[in-house]
């Protein structure tokens, strides 16, 4: 280290530093490394998407996944690592933008730059003679340029033009919307909820952060006072597609809801609701974002008590709307009761085991099995409602004929079925089934904002790629003739065609020229 | 619903354009193939405008007898680049048959996507030929010498499309059953694909010259490296908004159907990634010490915009699913 790198001090070093975040090169690397560390984002599974589908990849792997986690690779736009090279980007952004600013402004208030001295050196130029007297040349040079959208600007033997200033602007409009999206997203991120809730055919959802199956306040979010609107699923038609074939047969095409709506101030409304057309209520976007089977199943115990009636929504697991769903029956006789089941709306027998064709419901069947024991509710750790806690179950079996020994019980039920389970632990009893949409609701002040900065992000895009900024000279002196004319043009950024818009532009400028020579260049 | 008839004849003819290209194919590398005498750039000749000799403008006098070189070459060239434009027509017919069959815009899945995809390419480069001015091209050069690279491209993009990718014409999942957006966001995404791929074929076209020119052996049938290097850069400088335009209007899609406006879903992933490496390669092309690396970013871009739609419809799950096979 030389005595220089050691006098710059604390302020030097600071400013050193400075200079590098925000250099074009720091800028570079930070932008292909941003894009290297958002692959595994796209490549791995993430909890923010499937928290489901991250859980099996862990389990999976093993030590391997775990390391993984611990990295953050399944969370990888909240990881430190992301956070940091967005971040980092962003201060030098910022710290390109600030001075560029200043520069632009100034920029807007000064005159073209300066006739350089010897025009004819630029890569761009030319010179001729003219019949007309050097002041009627540079009159019509300025006409020309004015006309053109130059600014321009007369001293003593030449006139300067300039134009494009809208690509520096739009430069700085665009990397200043970046910022902006930035902030809208963080915005969205602190005052903003988000919420999911499985809604069946003529159940009414209350809104209140206890009635979610999931829900997402932001930081600073009361979640307390949220609007109490309420939402009841009147009625919800469903379509899919029955004549294309391959992968295109049992597709969705419509999916169909009439909505109840009340608001807070307790105004009722009846509405649609689609995909694509959410419902608006107190500040709040209802969303169709799902939908799925809810059967309705009774159980009574050996003496023929109800312990046990409702209706339950069930996760498709596939395009074809293969369900699955468990009941927890808490208090069914001396013990506790875990029933888990599969719909399959269009049943058919396959290789080896059932499987649905269809995902409309034209051959509905549920197939369950059952387990006693522990159910583990009372353990006071919340519970996945669609998963039975299998640590203290054991399942309820039954000796099965052809194999010679005891298997796992297993029922399959058609609606207004019933199975009586082994052991003397009563009956299950399918009534019937109905749908539920699954309403995702979400309240985000940044997306005004961040659609604001979106657009203005495109505009100054726009303005920066397509502008050109170009400069150009005319200069006339006195000669026997008339006047010598030179001219010459700069552009800032890859600009083929400049050479033939100056020629454009002298075209105009220069009302009578000397009938040229044949090479085309006169002696001046 | 579906009018199976017309379906049928918009595969037939997607058959009979590969065909086509093909021919298209062998022809441009014939003619790029048989190399031969050096085409003579045209002399420097000052322009006379308003009596004022300007150094580098064009003149019509200065394109007369650019494409006078053997004839066999210009006839083969000639030859590609009518069944080029013949391909891009009975393309074109394929595309809005799709398109009638189904009675909504010809690009609601991979399939459909990519025809279009390879259709608008085509189409630019067909047009950009006819017009070297609107591809920022000096009016003395013609796109004829990226033809190989063009229509391969079609090619490989029409190959899995019908191998792989291939859907029987019908409606579309509720999501995307919302017309304006469908027809705007997919369709900028289809044309940003096309410019950036064009960009792709001459940004190769420009690592190739450059690296002849560094032995001493430009090739005679590709422009200079650096008038290769500011078309390339023009066609990313207007692929580029074109592409942050298809990602905003994603988000703003993307809002109204899943109620969040970014959700970091594979697909919109990818599109972020291929948005900052084309930055980065325009960053890189205005400043001094990269330029030299741009192209090489721009072709890391076009390998992430390929990715972005192959590997992630195809192998990762997300929201965009839908957009894959079906």
């Amino acid at each position: 280290m030389s005595d220089d790198a050691i006098s710059l001090g604390a302020v030097g070093w600071a400013r050193w530093m400075w200079r590098q975040l925000t250099s074009m090169r720091t800028a570079l690397f930070l932008l292909l490394l941003l894009a290297i560390a958002a692959i595994p984002g796209a490549a791995l599974p993430q909890r923010s998407i499937d928290p489901g589908a991250v859980a099996v990849f862990i389990a999976d792997q093993g030590s391997v996944g775990r390391a993984m986690d611990a990295v953050g690779l399944f969370e990888v736009y909240r990881s430190p690592w992301f956070s940091a090279i967005y971040l980092l980007l962003f201060v030098s952004l910022i710290g390109c933008i600030v001075p560029r600013v200043r520069v632009y402004a100034g920029s807007l208030r000064r005159p073209p730059a300066a006739t350089p001295k010897y025009l004819t050196r630029l890569p761009i130029s030319g010179q001729g003679e003219s019949e007309s007297s050097p002041e009627a040349v540079l009159d019509g040079a300025e006409a020309a340029l004015k006309k053109a959208g130059y600014r321009t600007v007369r001293s003593g033997d030449s006139v300067a033009g300039e134009k494009g200033y809208l690509r520096e602007a739009g430069n700085l409009t665009f990397h200043c919307a970046l910022v902006g999206v930035l902030v809208s997203v963080a915005v969205s991120h602190q005052y903003g909820y988000s919420g999911q809730a499985l809604v069946p055919v003529g159940d009414t959802f209350t809104h209140s952060a206890g009635t979610y199956d999931v829900f997402r306040p932001g930081a600073a979010v009361n979640s307390e006072k949220l609007p109490p609107f309420a939402v009841t699923l009147k009625s919800f038609d469903v379509a899919f597609e029955e004549n294309a074939g391959g992968a295109q047969l049992g597709q969705p095409r419509d999916f169909d809801a009439d909505v109840d709506v009340t608001d807070a101030s307790g105004a009722k409304s009846t509405q649609k609701l689609r995909v694509n057309e959410p419902v608006s209520v107190d500040g709040a976007d209802v969303f169709l974002a799902g939908n799925g089977y809810a059967p309705r199943v009774t159980i009574k115990d050996a003496q023929d008590k109800v312990t046990y009636s409702g209706t339950v929504p069930f996760i498709a697991q596939d395009g074809m709307y293969t369900s699955s769903g468990v009941i927890k029956v808490p208090d069914h006789t001396a013990t506790q009761l875990g029933i888990q089941a599969v719909f399959l709306p269009t049943a058919v027998q396959g290789k080896d085991s059932l499987v649905s064709v269809f995902p409309d419901a034209r051959m509905p069947e549920l197939v369950i099995a059952a387990y006693t024991g522990d159910l583990g509710l009372d353990r006071g750790v919340p519970q996945s409602v669609f998963r039975l806690d299998m640590r203290r179950l054991e399942p309820v079996l039954e000796f099965d004929e052809e194999h010679g020994k005891d298997l796992p019980f297993r029922a399959r039920m058609r609606p207004g079925a019933s199975a009586q389970l082994p052991d003397n632990l009563g009956t299950v009893t399918f009534d019937g089934f109905t749908r539920y949409a699954a309403l995702s609701v979400r309240h985000d002040p940044g997306k005004l904002p961040a659609l604001v900065f979106g657009v203005l992000l495109v505009a100054g895009l726009i303005g920066s790629l397509l502008v050109r900024r170009r400069r150009v000279w005319f200069r006339a002196t006195p000669s026997a003739s008339g006047a010598i004319v030179e001219c010459a043009a700069l552009s800032d950024s890859t600009d083929p065609h400049l050479a033939d818009h100056l020629a454009m532009l002298s075209q105009a400028a220069v009302p009578q020229p000397v009938a040229a020579t044949p090479e085309g260049v006169p002696h001046g | 619903m579906v009018n199976e008839q017309l379906a049928g004849l918009s595969n037939l003819a997607v058959y009979s354009t590969m065909v086509v290209f093909f021919l298209s194919f062998l022809s441009f590398s014939a003619d790029a193939a048989a190399g031969g005498s050096a085409r003579k750039e045209p002399e420097e000749q000052p322009v006379m405008a308003g009596g004022i000799a300007i150094k580098g403008a064009s003149t019509p006098t200065n394109t007369a007898n650019v494409d006078d070189v053997d004839a066999p070459r210009r006839r083969f060239r000639g030859i590609g680049f009518a069944l080029a434009a013949l391909g891009t027509a009975l393309l074109a017919a394929a595309v809005v048959m799709r398109g009638l069959s189904v009675m909504r815009v010809p690009w609601g899945n991979m399939y459909e996507f990519a025809l279009t995809t390879a259709l608008i390419l085509a189409a630019l480069f067909v047009g950009a030929t006819l017009r070297p001015k609107w591809a920022g091209l000096p009016a003395h050069h013609d796109l004829r010498w990226v033809g190989t690279l063009v229509t391969g491209i079609v090619l490989v993009i029409l190959g899995p499309a019908v191998l792989l990718w291939y859907t029987e014409a019908a409606q579309l999942v509720p999501a995307l059953q919302e017309k304006v957006w469908l027809a705007i966001h997919v369709f900028i995404a289809i044309t940003s694909s096309a410019i950036f791929a064009l960009g792709f074929a001459v940004t190769v076209a420009q690592l190739l010259q450059a690296r002849a020119e560094g032995r001493g052996k430009a090739m005679s049938f590709l422009p200079a490296s650096s008038m290769l290097d500011t078309a390339a850069h023009r066609l990313h400088a207007i692929s580029f908004p074109l592409w942050t335009f298809t990602v905003i209007a994603g988000a703003i899609w993307a809002q109204k159907a899943w109620g969040r406006y970014w959700n970091w879903d594979p697909k919109e992933v990818g599109s972020f990634i291929v948005f900052v490496v084309y930055a980065a390669y325009l960053h890189a092309h205005a400043t001094g010490g990269w330029r030299k690396k741009a192209p090489w970013i721009a072709v890391a871009g076009f390998a992430m915009l390929v990715a972005n739609f192959t590997v992630v419809n195809q192998l990762f799950s997300g929201l965009h699913s839908y957009a894959g096979i079906g």
